[in-house]
């Protein structure tokens, strides 16, 4: 809905195996995932630097383990 | 800010019984917010002040009146969201006043079990004005503020690349028009308490296409 701009993506052979991997798991084009990439780990960094605790639990065990992002 | 809508709709004014332009605009602007806190806001703060006055089970009245969101903060919301590229914020204006208020997220997945796992964009609050609301007017000035919003996120999921992907968690007097009438999957209620509800792509056009 907002401007487009345009930037050159450089990574190495794995990133992009994994990019296109995501992208075709979760039916998205790789500037799609990118953009999704990037809402969340705004999100999560947002969180973080309000000194919120992000968790992922295990459905099974309940078992929660701390996200951690590295600034 | 946009300095036009994103779309414009004919919808009935049923006081006057004439054709009205409701313009959709994202983000929600400050006269947005201004409009909530001076024109929403005291109407239902009389409501809540009624309720109370007269006693008896609060919550179960607040239900009855479909005034669950009569707390909502909406400007301060929309203050502490501006800038997060995860949340988007609809204000459908008409009359030169706020007639619905959306926000929806745009970092979810989905549980239906066909999609599960892929992105989708969850509602997390869809709210007409109080004016438009059965409960609360004896002619609710304008209907198909909810289609509209509804629709919104919808095309907002088909331009994300998400397919239409919508999900929500349902005040219980909305769940048989989510399921019902909007074709919704219900997912049943969750650990939120509510009950919770998703399209799928087949699901979203159809919606649309109406």
């Amino acid at each position: 809905m907002n401007d487009k701009r345009t930037m050159t993506l450089n990574l190495s052979a794995i990133e992009m195996d994994i990019v296109e991997k995501l992208a075709d798991e979760k039916g998205l084009s790789k500037t799609a995932l990118v953009r999704q990439a990037l809402r969340l780990y705004q999100s999560i960094s947002d969180r973080i630097a309000r000194g919120e605790k992000v968790f992922v639990e295990d459905p099974a065990t309940k078992d929660k383990a701390e996200l951690m992002v590295l600034s | 800010m946009l300095d036009k809508p994103l779309a414009t709709f004919s919808v009935v004014d049923r006081e006057t019984n004439t054709p009205t332009a409701l313009e959709l605009w994202s983000p929600i602007a400050k006269r947005h917010k201004d409009q909530f806190v001076k024109q929403w806001r005291p109407i239902f703060d009389r409501q809540l002040d009624e309720i109370r006055a007269k006693g008896g089970n609060v919550d179960e009245v607040v239900q009855m009146r479909m005034i669950q969101d009569a707390h909502w903060q909406w400007a301060s919301k929309a203050d502490a969201l501006e800038g997060r590229l995860d949340w988007v914020s609809f204000a459908l204006e008409g009359q030169g006043v706020a007639q619905g208020l959306m926000f929806a997220q745009t970092a979810g997945f989905a549980k239906e079990a066909s999609q599960k796992g892929k992105p989708l964009v969850k509602v997390v609050l869809l709210a007409s004005a109080p004016w438009n609301r059965p409960t609360l007017a004896a002619v609710p000035r304008f209907k198909s503020i909810g289609r509209i919003l509804l629709g919104a996120a919808i095309s907002l999921s088909f331009h994300e690349e998400f397919a239409g992907r919508v999900g929500l968690h349902a005040l219980p007097q909305a769940e048989t028009w989510y399921r019902d009438v909007c074709g919704m999957t219900d997912l049943g209620v969750d650990g939120t308490g509510m009950r919770y509800f998703e399209t799928t792509e087949d699901q979203a056009k159809a919606f649309l296409a109406i």
